[in-house]
C-alpha cells in the first residue's frame, strides 16, 4: 500500500535563507587578506580548541565544525584559526534581519545564520517568481551587507522542505523544492541527509524496510508508525509531502550559560568561580526578561566523554545571583567532582527553569526581599550604564577570564536579547 | 597581532580614509566591515579596514570621540 497524502501542489512560499560558513564567512569579510583561504573560528585557538565553523576553502580541505583545531591542522597544516568575535556576528545577523525586513514581516531567524520567510502576503502583492526574489536578496546581500557573504537559499512549499532545498548545494545555492521535481531530489538524497534523521532514526525507517528517502515518501502512515510509534510518523509523511508541521515556535522555558573550560579542572575551588560567573550571568539576562525563576539545574562533562547533571527545584522565586549560586553551589558539591572523587571538567552548564513574571513577590522570614530587589536592580543599572559585570559578586570575577561572550549553537533565544538601541 | 594604541584616523563621510599610527600615515584601501556594540551605555563603532599593506581593525569610541587600532597584521 502507498502513501495516500499526495504531494502539496501549491506553489512555494517558503523562503529559507542560510549564511554559508556563517563565522567564517563573516571574519573573511572583515579581513579580505583571509580570504580564498582555509581559515576556522574556534573556541580556544590551543590545539584542543572546537572549532565552530570552517571556511568553505577548509571545508574542501575536509575540516569540519565540532573538529578539534589540531584535527584541523593535521589535515591542513597552514589552517589559520581565529577566536570568536561574537558582536561582529550578531552585526551581520541584525543586518540580514533589516534587509529581510523589506520583503515580509513573517520570518523567524532559527539562528544566528538562517532565517525562514513566510513570503505568502509578499507574492499576493507582487509578480516576480521567488527565484528572482531570492536572485535579489543574494545580490543586496553582497551589495549593502558584504561582497564576501553568499547565502544558499531554499524555495519550497513548507518550511522543512525549504530548509533541505536550502542544504542541496552550498555555498551559495539556490534550488527549489515542489510537485514538480521532488521525486527526482528524493532519490538522489540519502536518508540521513534529511534534517531529522540521522543513524537511530535512518536505523527505525531500516527496521521497516525503509531504506531510501523515495521509500520514505511513498511509505504508508502504518509502516511509519511502525518504525516511529508516535505522531511524529504523521509528522514525518506531511513534512515529505511538502504540508506544513513546522510553523510553531516555543516558548522559553529557561535561561542558562554554559562554559567550555579551555583547561581541565576537577577541584570545587577551580569550578567555584566559574559557577559564579555563570549564575551573575543568567540572573541578569532572567532579571532583564523580567522573569523569577523556580529550580535550577547543574551539568558537567567529564574528560573522556561523561557527563552529569542534576536539577532542583527551590521552592522560591530565585532573581539574585548570590541565591542562584548557592543552590548552584550545593549542586557542584553533590557532584561527582572534586578532590578524591575525579573526574576532571571540560564543560559547565548552569540553567535557571520554572519561570515566572511575578510583579508582587512572597515575602520571607529570613531574607528581606524588597533589599533584594532594591540591591539587584541598582547592580542591574549600573553594569546597563558601564558595562556587564562592573558590578558584581567577588566569587565571580574568578572566573572572569573563562567565561566570555560567546554565541549559544544553534541557539536563537539570546537574539531576543541582544541590540544596539538602547 | 593585538595592539590596543591610540591613533588618529581621518574620516570622509563617515568612512575612514586614512590611519595615522606612529607617525607614519596609511592610506585606507579597503573596508572589509563596519559593526558596533555596546559596553554599558558606550557606543564603539569598529571598522576592519585594509590600509597600505596591513589589515587594522579601528575602534572608535563615541563617548570620548577617540580612536585605537585594536589589531594589524601585514596582508
Amino acid at each position: 500500500m502507498q502513501n495516500s497524502l499526495k504531494f502539496n501542489p501549491e506553489s512555494s512560499k517558503i523562503m529559507h535563507i542560510d549564511l554559508n560558513s556563517c563565522f567564517a564567512t563573516i571574519e573573511q569579510q572583515a579581513n579580505p587578506s583571509l580570504r580564498g583561504k582555509p581559515i576556522a573560528v574556534a573556541a580556544f585557538v590551543s590545539p584542543g580548541g572546537c572549532i565552530l565553523a570552517a571556511s568553505v576553502e577548509a571545508k574542501r580541505l575536509g575540516i569540519k565544525t565540532g573538529m578539534r583545531v589540531r584535527d584541523g591542522r593535521e589535515i591542513y597544516k597552514g589552517l589559520i584559526v581565529l577566536p570568536p568575535d561574537p558582536w561582529k556576528y550578531r552585526n551581520v545577523h541584525l543586518k540580514l534581519r533589516n534587509l529581510i525586513a523589506d520583503y515580509t514581516n513573517d520570518f523567524v531567524p532559527k539562528s544566528i545564520d538562517e532565517f525562514v520567510l513566510n513570503m505568502t502576503d509578499y507574492l499576493s502583492l507582487k509578480e516576480p517568481p521567488l527565484k528572482v526574489v531570492a536572485q535579489e536578496i543574494k545580490g543586496r546581500i553582497k551589495a549593502e551587507i558584504g561582497d564576501w557573504l553568499t547565502v544558499s537559499i531554499g524555495i519550497a512549499p513548507n518550511r522543512y522542505l525549504a530548509k533541505i532545498a536550502a542544504g542541496l548545494r552550498k555555498p551559495d545555492g539556490l534550488d527549489e523544492i515542489n510537485w514538480e521535481n521532488f521525486q527526482g531530489i528524493y532519490s538522489k538524497l540519502k536518508l540521513t541527509d534529511l534534517t531529522g534523521i540521522k543513524e537511530r532514526n535512518a536505523a527505525r525507517l531500516n527496521s521497516v524496510g525503509i531504506y531510501s528517502v523515495s521509500d520514505f515518501y511513498e511509505a504508508p502512515l502504518w509502516k511509519l508508525k511502525a518504525a516511529f510509534h508516535s505522531i511524529n510518523s504523521l509528522y514525518w509523511q506531511m513534512r515529505l509531502g511538502g504540508w506544513e508541521v513546522d510553523d510553531v515556535e516555543f516558548g522559553r522555558r529557561s535561561y542558562g550559560n554554559s562554559v567550555a573550560l579551555g583547561r581541565n579542572l576537577s577541584t570545587v575551588a577551580e569550578i567555584s568561580p566559574i559557577l559564579a560567573r555563570l549564575t551573575e550571568k543568567t540572573c541578569s539576562r532572567l532579571r532583564a526578561a523580567g522573569y523569577t525563576a523556580g529550580g535550577i539545574h547543574l551539568g558537567l562533562a567529564y574528560k573522556g566523554g561523561g557527563w552529569w547533571h542534576e536539577g532542583r527545584l527551590i521552592g522560591r522565586a530565585l532573581f539574585d545571583a548570590r541565591d542562584v549560586y548557592k543552590a548552584a553551589f550545593r549542586l557542584l558539591l553533590s557532584s561527582p567532582t572534586g578532590e578524591g572523587k575525579g573526574g576532571n571538567v571540560l564543560n559547565v552548564a548552569v540553567s535557571c527553569f520554572g519561570l515566572s513574571r511575578q510583579h508582587s513577590m512572597q515575602l520571607e522570614i529570613f531574607s528581606d526581599i524588597p533589599k533584594k530587589r532594591n540591591l539587584t536592580e541598582a547592580q542591574d543599572n549600573i553594569n546597563g550604564r558601564w558595562g556587564d559585570f562592573t558590578v558584581a559578586s567577588a566569587q565571580s570575577f574568578g572566573g572572569a577570564k573563562v567565561v566570555m561572550d560567546r554565541i549559544a549553537f544553534g541557539g536563537i533565544k539570546e537574539l531576543e536579547e541582544f541590540t544596539l538601541m538602547h | 597581532m593585538v595592539v590596543d594604541e591610540k591613533v588618529t584616523v581621518g574620516m570622509v563621510n563617515n568612512i575612514p580614509k586614512y590611519v595615522q599610527w606612529h607617525g607614519r600615515v596609511h592610506n585606507v584601501t579597503q573596508i572589509g566591515l563596519h559593526h558596533l556594540y555596546r559596553e554599558g551605555r558606550t557606543l564603539y563603532h569598529v571598522f576592519s579596514v585594509v590600509a597600505d599593506t596591513l589589515f587594522m581593525k579601528l575602534k572608535f569610541d563615541t563617548d570620548s570621540l577617540s580612536w585605537r587600532l585594536e589589531e594589524t597584521e601585514s596582508s
